[in-house]
């Protein structure tokens, strides 16, 4: 076998995390139903309530997550095709430079919210907003410890010591991608649906 | 290391002894569901936290014999889980060899789960014992009650991701147990976590009786529960061949 090839890491999905994946989306699909069917009793509340978020940070939430989730793609294509674990590396530093971006705007966000006396107890909608951001927002830090144990896993490799775990890698990323789709869904439903 | 090959295999009397342990988890969870859940009234449907005082009492004076059979049974079942998770231990030491931190963590985490879901039931059994005593103090013992039995996530959430973290990181050339097993664990960890919501809600579906607070949680630790006791089984039995040969 030739050497290059044995030495080279792509990453593997393993079935089972399709478990988590499907899993998840099924889970924040409920969570949108029954936002949704909680919404249709009472639209003018949640309308009104809606006006008052800012879809300006919301907008560039989206856009700063599908940046994350291109570097991650980027990095996973660059172990695919090469041993260029620097390149892999630095683009796994910029997703989660973006993963912070996204933290503290959202903390901005609350805390803008909270100056105009408004939190999760306000109102059904302020309910729901608060909650689905939230466990957005934890299962985001959940993937931000798993993409920077990846890159950690990169920097020990680079410096000639062990080895990057391909299953692990390619939960990691799974997991990010998946956050990312959610977001996709959850930035509409709660910021822009008329 | 140690790997799951260097353990000498389970004997006739020791795979008798760990398949009753196995069997004696299952009190644990039929004490949840049928005992506290289902004779004792708290699933069926499970009563609100925006619940007037006046039918909290009515819920404590109405549940009679059956709810106190109910929680006895709740009660009795749930230390089940000790010797179950003493199996779930054993299997992991098997993953992880002699320097076993995840065996270990499921271990209290289990036995602590086991403590905190005794004071729930039993914080419900004082309110049944003398259900005619001051109705802010019922009250008191009601919501104390439901959010001892469901706030504390992290004996749960640390217990399901020790599981996983172990069946995720066996390095023996066959793993003990299948790695979709691991991702469930992680998943039914990450599920588990919101219970601790249900302190900021009186009504909807974080409250302590919603869908994402209770149902969703209890569906999702059920699945794992029932996977996990399979495949201990087939683990045990497994070791006959092992054994045999």
């Amino acid at each position: 076998m030739n050497t290059s090839i044995t030495t080279r890491t792509p990453l593997a999905v393993e079935d089972g995390v399709w478990i988590v994946v499907v899993g998840e989306l099924s889970i924040f699909t409920l969570f949108f139903t029954t936002y949704l069917y909680y919404r249709a009793f009472s639209p003018e509340l949640y309308e009104t309530s809606q006006a008052t978020l800012n879809i300006g940070i919301g907008a560039l939430n989206t856009l700063i997550l599908l940046a994350s989730s291109f570097s991650v793609a980027s990095a996973t294509r660059v172990l695919q095709i090469s041993n260029n674990y620097k390149s892999a590396f630095r683009l796994l530093v910029a997703a989660l430079l973006c993963g912070a971006a996204f933290v503290i705007l959202k903390v901005f966000e609350y805390g803008s919210a909270f100056e105009a006396g408004v939190n999760v107890l306000t109102n059904e909608f302020f309910m729901f907003y608060f909650m689905l951001t939230g466990i957005h927002l934890m299962h985001l830090l959940v993937g931000m410890t798993l993409l920077a144990a990846m890159a950690l896993q990169l920097r020990i490799v680079l410096r000639g010591k062990g080895e990057i775990s391909q299953t692990f890698g390619g939960f990691a990323t799974s997991f990010w991608h998946m956050l990312d789709i959610v977001w996709i869904v959850l930035f509409p439903l709660l910021y822009l649906l008329p | 290391m140690k790997t799951a090959n260097d353990f000498p295999p389970l004997d006739a009397i020791a795979r008798r002894n760990h398949r009753i342990a196995v069997w004696s988890g299952q009190l644990f969870l039929v004490g949840m569901l049928l005992g506290w859940g289902i004779l004792a009234g708290f699933l069926t449907p499970p009563p609100s936290p925006s619940l007037p005082t006046s039918e909290v009492i009515a819920f404590f004076a109405e549940g009679g014999v059956i709810q106190r059979l109910g929680l006895s049974i709740a009660l009795i079942g749930v230390g089940g889980l000790i010797p179950m998770a003493a199996v779930i231990g054993d299997q992991l030491r098997r993953m992880e060899g002699g320097r076993s931190i995840w065996a270990d963590t499921q271990l209290v985490c289990s036995g602590l789960l086991v403590w905190l879901l005794s004071q729930a039931f039993i914080l419900f059994a004082v309110a049944a014992f003398r259900a005619d005593r001051d109705p802010q103090l019922i009250q008191l013992i009601y919501d104390a009650g439901w959010l001892t039995f469901i706030a504390p996530v992290s004996m749960v959430v640390i217990w399901q991701a020790a599981v996983g973290a172990a069946i995720l990181s066996d390095r023996n050339p066959t793993p003990v147990m299948p790695r979709w097993l691991g991702y469930l664990s992680f998943w039914a960890a990450l599920l588990s976590a919101p219970g601790f919501i249900a302190i900021l809600f009186h009504e909807g579906p974080f409250a302590w009786n919603g869908l994402f607070s209770l149902w969703i949680p209890i569906a999702i630790y059920v699945v794992w529960w029932i996977c996990l006791t399979g495949q201990l089984l087939r683990n045990i039995s497994a070791e006959a061949e092992i054994a045999a040969t």
